[in-house]
């Protein structure tokens, strides 16, 4: 870590290599998209490479770069003013598990999240799958813990709904 | 406020219990009402059917497995970070001896057109702009003010970009530019190519063009800094992703349409500061957008 924070190309493709496909999922969780989800993985990278130099230590590194990706992915969805991911289904349908052992009911879930609305998908993605708090939610994205917890409690009606179809 | 079995409907208590079943699944309700959802939960298999899916849905949440991107991503991000770079110096000053130096991602000449364009932009603007704000006032008071004269004056060439007395048709006229780029002296918009409309004019802007000291008018260097920029921008947009660029490109879009509307206004009402001070903001944006581009 501290050899890529000094600028060593090699020793931040390690750290890629070791969290893309954590940084990849939240992508497409978050953002509907596959396609969209690969290119602001990248953006997450390159972003994380800017900023690993401020990179002090006092959290994880993992925690770090989790909170460095989400907000990327939410500059990102303000700044295309993603209301819905039209091909979102087929989109994350296409994508690979990398424990396939889970396989039907995985993707039934995945499936079901990419067809929530978007502000719905988004808090359920960051508190249900990604394990933020309310007030961490809250704070991203610049609504009341209230509002966090009655969209969070939506999306799970609405998966609930999707699933048992 | 708890509610009793007995004294309401079994579906009333369904609904009472769904209601709730948010603030409850969140440990957000007093103690009281805690136990009447736990009991209400026991008594009726329909509602705990359905906390049973939730408690489901939560728990595979938690479990999601990773997904594997469908391609290497690596050879993007490093092609993103891998543009020819100049150590900056001042960012090592205090560094302990031995410590490898940190290589910005800004490339020698991205860096040198962005600064020189900078310095440039800000200091002639700010002093066209400052001057206007004065000169504007007096020559409005000294010219008898008639609008329509004054845009008409505007569609002469010295007002769009040549220095008073230099006739637009003679080539062989020096050039009044401080960056040699084949379009500055162009009056197109940014994103869409398309002319300005030269009768949208400020009056003020007018007036102080026809004084020999300001061979350049706050429109004129407006549009030149930005021609100049635009085909740095243009070279960037062909390196930044395809996602990027169409944000950019709308904001741009959105941004020139603001200038446009100004425009429009400002030639309805040639004096109107407050239509003024809008279009001034709106070139301004552009501009701090295209630099930001620029410089990424």
């Amino acid at each position: 870590m501290s050899a890529a924070a000094t600028g060593d190309r090699q020793a931040f493709e390690r750290v890629y290599r070791a969290h893309a496909e954590r940084v990849f999922s939240v992508c497409v969780r978050m953002l509907g998209d596959r396609v969209l989800a690969e290119e602001v993985t990248q953006d997450v990278f390159v972003r994380v490479w800017q900023k690993l130099p401020g990179f002090r230590g006092e959290a994880a590194f993992s925690t770090w770069l989790h909170r460095v990706a989400v907000n990327v992915i939410l500059s990102r969805r303000k700044n295309l003013g993603i209301q819905h991911g039209r091909h979102a289904e087929e989109d994350t349908l296409e994508v690979t598990p990398s424990r396939p052992d889970s396989v039907s009911e995985r993707l039934d879930l995945e499936e079901a999240i990419a067809g929530l609305p978007a502000g719905a998908r988004r808090i359920f993605v960051l508190h249900d799958v990604e394990g933020f708090t309310h007030e961490e939610i809250g704070e991203q994205l610049g609504i009341t813990t209230g509002g966090s917890k009655a969209q969070l409690h939506r999306a799970r009606l609405l998966l609930r709904t999707a699933l048992t179809r | 406020m708890t509610t009793t079995g007995s004294s309401v409907s079994h579906a009333n208590d369904c609904a009472h219990f769904e209601a709730q079943l948010g603030a409850w699944l969140e440990h957000d309700l007093d103690a009281s009402a805690q136990q009447w959802m736990t009991t209400h939960r026991h008594r009726c298999a329909a509602c705990a059917r359905l906390v049973a899916d939730l408690e489901t849905v939560i728990a595979d949440a938690s479990t999601l497995p990773p997904l594997t991107p469908p391609r290497d991503l690596w050879q993007g991000i490093e092609g993103r970070l891998d543009a020819p770079v100049i150590p900056i110096p001042s960012t090592f000053v205090g560094a302990p001896a031995g410590t490898p130096a940190r290589q910005r991602t800004v490339t020698v000449r991205w860096f040198a057109i962005a600064a020189t364009l900078l310095v440039a932009v800000s200091s002639v603007v700010t002093w066209q702009v400052a001057r206007r704000g004065i000169t504007g006032m007096t020559s409005s008071d000294s010219t008898g003010s008639n609008p329509a004269q004054v845009i008409a004056r505007a569609d002469t060439p010295a007002s769009v970009g040549v220095p008073a007395g230099i006739s637009p048709a003679d080539s062989s006229a020096p050039r009044d530019v401080s960056l040699d780029i084949p379009s500055a002296t162009g009056t197109t918009h940014v994103a869409t190519g398309s002319p300005l409309p030269r009768n949208a004019r400020r009056a003020g802007v007018t007036a102080v063009a026809n004084d020999d000291a300001d061979l350049l008018d706050v429109d004129v260097t407006y549009e030149r800094e930005i021609s100049a920029l635009r085909h740095i921008v243009d070279e960037r947009f062909g390196e930044l992703d395809s996602g990027t660029v169409t944000v950019l490109r709308r904001n741009l879009e959105i941004i020139d349409q603001a200038i446009a509307d100004s425009r429009t206004a400002l030639a309805r009402d040639p004096r109107s500061a407050v239509v003024s001070s809008q279009l001034d903001r709106a070139l301004q944006a552009k501009l701090s957008l295209m630099r930001r581009v620029a410089l990424l």
